[in-house]
Order: structure tokens, then sequence, then C-alpha cells
């Protein structure tokens, strides 16, 4: 590794997002060797996996883009047609050669050891990745050049960083509506409650009456 | 269920089941599902005669709690995902390792109400609908295909009934089971029992004619083939819309729908035993009123899901957000209460 010379293994993650987006992650990890998954896992990307036995996890979302788990269950994301987008796993044959492999064992199943750069693309069919060294991906994750860390000390943190393309618009944060919406929601609830409650008194007044007469 | 105006017309109360059952089976929002909630509980205790056994608020509370512990505990452990961690399961643990997090937990609960109001709209269903008020809407070809089918589904009951008889009549008899060989003495009258009512039952559908054909009638040569035609035709378009070919899937479906049910139709009326009915169950102004209001409500659910897909669902994933909500959607809520006015003033069980 031309990057840092210590005592961790490190391995290099690229996301890349429909609307150009472009993520990188440089990970240092202590073991031999990761699968996939704990590589993201490591990464700090915003990511939601969902478990399907001996299969191992399927990728449903990554930093926001994907589908929802009840979606991600039934098909992990792939919508109708061949060419639907969805994460699709990648792993570049030889340094900086830009030709991504398709893995399709899964995140699971894979083992990535120093110096791995894997690739995470929402597409249905070209992974449209860059090519990259483990270099490339580090300085585009925003670790200096020549950095070091204690062979002693801690795991270094992960470092991440997100490249957007000029003229790129975020959309606004959250969703969250104003306040208004969510009291006509309450309004709304409390008047079906309302109607329940009638409904319950409606149906026992002739049992209590019946009771009165008895009485 | 007597055919009086106390009571709807099956084909009214399938019709509120489907819209009831469509929040819940689209989507996870838990505003949506709320209001959901409270409208079928209020048809529910509308209509459910106290006295019912289904009725109990206790039980409600009870069912509601099962079904949440089982959306949370199941949710929780398989779905290692979410910005809010409260534990974490050994990760050499197989399916169940990793992280388990408030996101999890949260759309477990969400999950676990969807599930008890299907199982409500269920359970509301078997009380106010008769199986026999059913069966009459069965096309007259496959009637004996329901027949053999409410057959089937009268079997557990029936079982479970001899069960109860037999254990009362060993225990009478000093029989006390401690272990799996004292299970004898109960299984095997359980047996013979089911074999010979399963035979009283045939000889009595035979007797009354079960399946016979009709003196003079023929069948044509060419419905088999398009019953088969249809069926697969329906089946492939059911897993064409599930697996993300909607267009593909719904045309096929309802291709396969026609081709069956130009099957089974009987003009004529030749080919098969005439079916007669006490009682005709009656459509009137008031089913009408009620399947136009279910429509609205089934329309704007899925009008509301394709424009605004956050109001219908909701993902507590990476990060846990306020769910989004529709207004218009929550107060179309209100068209399911449509039965409620239509409920008897009292019902008490008999």
């Amino acid at each position: 590794m031309a990057q840092v010379e210590d005592a961790w293994n490190r391995a290099g993650v690229v996301v890349r997002h429909e609307d150009g987006r472009v993520v990188y992650a440089y990970v240092a990890f202590p073991e031999d060797a990761i699968s996939g998954i704990e590589l993201l896992r490591r990464s700090g990307i915003p990511l939601v996996a969902v478990g399907f036995g001996a299969l191992g996890e399927g990728v449903c979302s990554l930093g926001g883009e994907g589908c929802g788990v009840a979606e991600c269950r039934q098909r992990v994301c792939q919508g109708a047609g061949a060419s639907a987008p969805f994460w699709q796993y990648f792993r570049q044959g030889e340094p900086g050669s830009g030709e991504w492999r398709f893995l399709s064992l899964g995140a699971s199943a894979t083992k990535v050891r120093d110096g791995d750069i894997d690739g995470w693309s929402w597409t249905g069919g070209d992974p449209g990745l860059p090519p990259l060294t483990l270099d490339d991906v580090a300085r585009s994750a925003g670790v200096p050049v020549g950095a070091s860390t204690d062979a002693g000390g801690p795991v270094p943190t992960p470092a991440v960083r997100e490249e957007v393309p000029a003229g790129y618009a975020r959309d606004g944060d959250g969703d969250l509506q104003g306040w208004l919406a969510y009291a006509g929601t309450g309004a709304v609830l409390a008047a079906m409650a309302g109607v329940l409650g009638v409904v319950v008194v409606r149906n026992r007044r002739p049992r209590v009456a019946g009771a009165e007469q008895a009485a | 269920m007597s055919d009086d105006r106390s009571s709807l017309d099956p084909r009214a109360w399938l019709l509120w089941a489907i819209a009831a059952g469509l929040v819940p089976l689209v989507g996870r929002n838990p505003f949506a599902l709320a209001a959901t909630l409270l409208a079928v509980v209020a048809v529910r205790v509308a209509w459910v005669p106290p006295g019912s056994g289904v009725y109990s608020g206790v039980g409600l509370v009870r069912l509601a709690a099962a079904f949440a512990a089982v959306g949370v505990v199941f949710n929780a452990l398989t779905v290692h995902a979410g910005d809010r961690v409260i534990a974490r399961v050994p990760d050499g643990w197989p399916v169940v390792g990793g992280v388990v997090t408030v996101n999890a937990v949260a759309y477990g609960v969400v999950s676990g109400a969807a599930l008890m109001i299907l199982v409500l709209i269920g359970t509301t269903m078997s009380v106010v609908l008769d199986l026999a008020s059913l069966l009459r809407l069965v096309p007259g070809r496959l009637a004996p295909v329901a027949v053999a089918g409410s057959v089937a589904v009268a079997f557990l009951p029936q079982t479970a009934t001899a069960l109860r008889e037999i254990r009362e009549a060993q225990a009478a008899r000093g029989h006390r089971p401690r272990g799996a060989r004292d299970l004898v003495p109960l299984l095997v009258p359980l047996l013979t029992g089911g074999l010979e009512r399963a035979v009283t039952t045939a000889e009595a559908l035979e007797a009354r004619g079960f399946g016979a054909a009709v003196a003079g009638g023929r069948t044509a040569p060419w419905r088999g083939p398009v019953a088969a035609l249809g069926l697969a035709a329906s089946v492939s378009g059911v897993f064409s819309a599930i697996t993300g070919h909607a267009t593909l899937g719904l045309v096929a479906l309802g291709g396969g729908v026609g081709l069956l049910v130009g099957s089974v139709r009987d003009p004529g009326g030749r080919t098969i035993a005439r079916r007669t009915r006490y009682r005709t169950p009656r459509w009137s102004a008031r089913e009408t009123a009620l399947a136009l209001a279910l429509a609205v409500f089934a329309a704007l659910v899925l009008t509301v899901r394709a424009v605004d897909p956050g109001a219908v669902g909701w993902e507590p994933y990476p990060s846990l957000t306020v769910p989004r909500v529709s207004l218009p959607l929550l107060a179309a809520t209100f068209l399911l209460l449509a039965p409620v006015p239509l409920a008897p003033p009292a019902r008490v069980a008999r």
C-alpha cells in the first residue's frame, strides 16, 4: 500500500447513486478479511440491510437511496423490467483498471482483504463506477496523503466523503410537514375515537336497561 | 344469518373487507393504520353481538399485545438497521445476530398493528357472514368445489369439539394423560370418529345427488382446457404482478379470470343441477351506497399511494423520522364506518 504503512488492513468503498452523487469511504480493519457487508457497516455510510437466512444479507438502502424493508424482503428492491435499478455489488479487478465485476454471491459471502475496493451502484446494468486505486479512494474520502496511525492505538475512524455532480441540487432536509397537518391528524383520529365511543355506549345500553329492569 | 334488513348483503361485506384491508396491505403509515384500526373496531363493535365470544375489549387488547409482540420480536431480530441502537446480539448467531434498534422495534409495532387489523377484519367477517351465504355467491358450476371446501373448513371445529368430548369421557373413566403414551386413548377414538364422520358426510352428499350429472345434460368439451388455461393465466398474472411486472400481470390476470368465468358459465342451465334458495339475498339502495363509499375510499388510497407514497407507507430506516400524513386519506377513512349506521340498534348473541 502506498498511502499508509501501519498494522491495519485497509479497503475502499465507492457508492454511486442514481443522481450522480458518488460516496467514497476508506476503512481500516484489524482482521485479515471481513465480509463486504461488514465493510459497508464499518464505513459509516447509512445502510439498511435485511437478512435472508443462509443466503446472507441483502442491501435495501444505501445513503438513503433504495427501497423499504417490506419491498426489499420480496425482491431486494428490483423493480419491473430487466433494466430496473437496484443496489448492485461490484469489485474492481486490477487496481485502477476500471474493470468492475458484478459479484452475484452477495456482500455477506465475499471476503474483503487489504487493498480491495468494493463498488456499489444503483443501476440496472452498467456499474458507472470510475477506475480507482486505493490511493484515489483515500484522497477522495479526505484522508491526507502520507497519513499514518499508531499501530498500537485504536482502529482509525473510517473516512467518508460525498462528491456531488456540478449543478446538483439537494432536496430539502426531511419530510416533516407543518404542525397544521399533524393537528388535523389528531383531530381526525379524535373524531374517529369519538365515533367508536358512541358505538360502544350504544351497544351497551340495552344490557344496562335490562339489568335495571331485573333489579 | 337471516336475510332480513338487520343484515347486509354478503357481497357488500366482502367489499368492506377488501377496502378495510387496503391500508394495512399496501403501507405501514402509523397514522393511516390508527385511523383504519379505529374504523374497523367501530364496525366490529356495532355489528358483532356482545355475547358472541369475539367482542371482549380485554380480548382485543390481548390480541393487540400478542400481535405487537410478534411483530416487534421478528422485526427487531431480523432487521439490523437504524441509527438508534439499543442492544447487540452476537454476530455469530445465525439470522438474529447483529444490532437491535429502536427503528426496527418501531417498525415491528406498526407491522403488528397492520397484522391485527387484518385479523380483526377476518374475525368480524366470520361473525357477520355465514358459510352458506358465501357458498351462494359461487357460480353453479363450481358449487361441488365450494361444498367440498366448506366441508373441509368445518372439519377443524368439528375435530376440536370431538377431542374435547373424548377427553371429558376419558377423564370420567379416570384417564389422566401424563406422557405421549397416554395420548393413545385420546387419538385413536378421534381418528376413528373422524373417519366415521367423513363416511357419513359422503353418504349424505351422495344421497342428495352431490356431483351427479343432470339427465340429458352435456358438458362442452372445450370447458376443461379453457378452465385450465384461465387458471394458468391467472396464477401467472398474480406472479407477474408480485414480481414487479404490474401491467403484464394485470392483463394476464384479467384474461385468466375472463376465461375461468367463461368456462364455468352455464347459460342454459342444463348441464348442472339447478340450485334452489330459501331466501335470495337482496342488493338494495343501502348496499349500493355502501359500495360507492368503499369504492371512493379504495380509489383514494391507491391515488394517494401513487402520488405520495410516504402518506401510506413509512420507513424508519436508516433514521427514525416522523411519518408523513395525508389529511384527505385520513378523512376518507370515515367512509369505512359506512356499515355502522346500518347496524341494528342492539344485537345480543343468542
